[in-house]
């Protein structure tokens, strides 16, 4: 459900200044500035400084599960959240600032493949778990 | 009340984290890493190798990688959702132990007992992927409380480990999401 149908504020991020903490909203679709917030929480967490509340504004791209045919959200807005995928985003801003070619990307993406094919393929042929120790990692046993 | 799109658009710049190569390739690894690993799983879904409800999350890969991939990997404690492929991958467990997870197969990152919802991994300080929303921060706020615990109170000054909870906006209306942030002020500051 969109959250300005659940929610008497839909800013998540002022839901922190009720208990005094530190709240902050982010473009949650650019890595960057994600990860600017997320350094600037963990240094005041780590000082002993306190708690953030971070509200990354995002966008799933698909349904709720892979059992939802996501027939409700309205194909306007999807295309609006589609134009703004974070990983395009960064292979872009990458190859503006020179810092790496479009083929390293490349690379990088068929080296990831590769890797999830073999894991897939080890998973796939990998033992289950035996019947007899169905109730194992039930209980701390060391 | 601005609507979701609204907000986005009008969001002022905040100070963003400086991009090197180093960086750049690291951010773009990890967040190819949860797209490519997700699509897959969709992929084997649909071919009948996994059970019960799989939830992807393609689209907030620059959630994951821009928290976890500024943390200290094995030291900071990380808790999950519903929604947990993704920051299990960044937080370093290998793909072959969800994947292994996914099909429920003894050499997956919870032995295989727990499936998509339920990755865990001591190793990597995963505290867990919950099935139900908002479970994993009062999780999260007693990893917290025990790192300064150890450190205030049985004074290790190392322990400095930071714990991140993640949760999706459905969850802030839920009783302990209010909870947790009056604890968590409160035992800190």
């Amino acid at each position: 459900m969109a959250h300005d149908r659940a929610t008497s504020n839909p800013e998540i991020w002022r839901k922190a200044s009720a208990f005094g903490m530190h709240g902050e909203e982010v473009d949650g679709m650019d890595v960057l500035a994600v990860r600017g917030a997320a350094q600037r929480a963990i240094e005041r967490a780590r000082a002993g400084e306190g708690p953030t509340l971070l509200e990354c504004l995002t966008y799933r791209y698909r349904g709720h599960s892979l059992a939802d045919p996501d027939e409700l959200r309205s194909e306007k807005e999807k295309e609006f959240w589609g134009k703004r995928d974070p990983i395009k985003k960064l292979a872009q801003e990458i190859i503006d600032s020179k810092l790496a070619t479009s083929e390293e990307l490349k690379n990088i993406e068929k080296k990831i493949d590769a890797e999830i094919s073999e894991s897939v393929k080890n998973a796939l042929e990998a033992p289950e778990p035996p019947s007899e120790e169905l109730t194992k990692y039930i209980w701390a046993e060391d | 009340m601005e609507t979701h799109v609204e907000r986005i658009s009008n969001l002022q710049d905040i100070k963003k984290a400086e991009l090197d190569r180093e960086t750049g390739l690291f951010l773009y690894e990890d967040m190819t890493l949860g797209r490519r690993f997700e699509d897959k799983c969709a992929e084997m879904y649909y071919r009948g190798k996994m059970f019960g409800f799989v939830h992807l999350y393609n689209g907030q890969e620059a959630i994951s990688t821009g928290v976890i991939g500024a943390m200290r990997k094995k030291h900071d404690w990380f808790c999950s959702t519903y929604r947990d492929h993704v920051h299990a991958l960044s937080a370093g467990v290998p793909s072959f132990e969800v994947m292994s997870e996914l099909f429920g197969k003894a050499t997956g990152c919870s032995k295989g007992r727990g499936g998509s919802m339920h990755l865990f991994s001591r190793e990597h300080h995963l505290l867990g992927g919950y099935a139900f929303i908002g479970e994993g921060i009062p999780v999260a706020l007693g990893a917290a409380f025990s790192s300064k615990y150890k450190r205030e109170v049985a004074g290790n000054n190392s322990s400095d480990a930071v714990t991140a909870a993640f949760f999706g906006d459905g969850t802030c209306n839920n009783g302990q999401f209010f909870e947790c942030l009056n604890m968590a002020h409160y035992f800190c500051c």
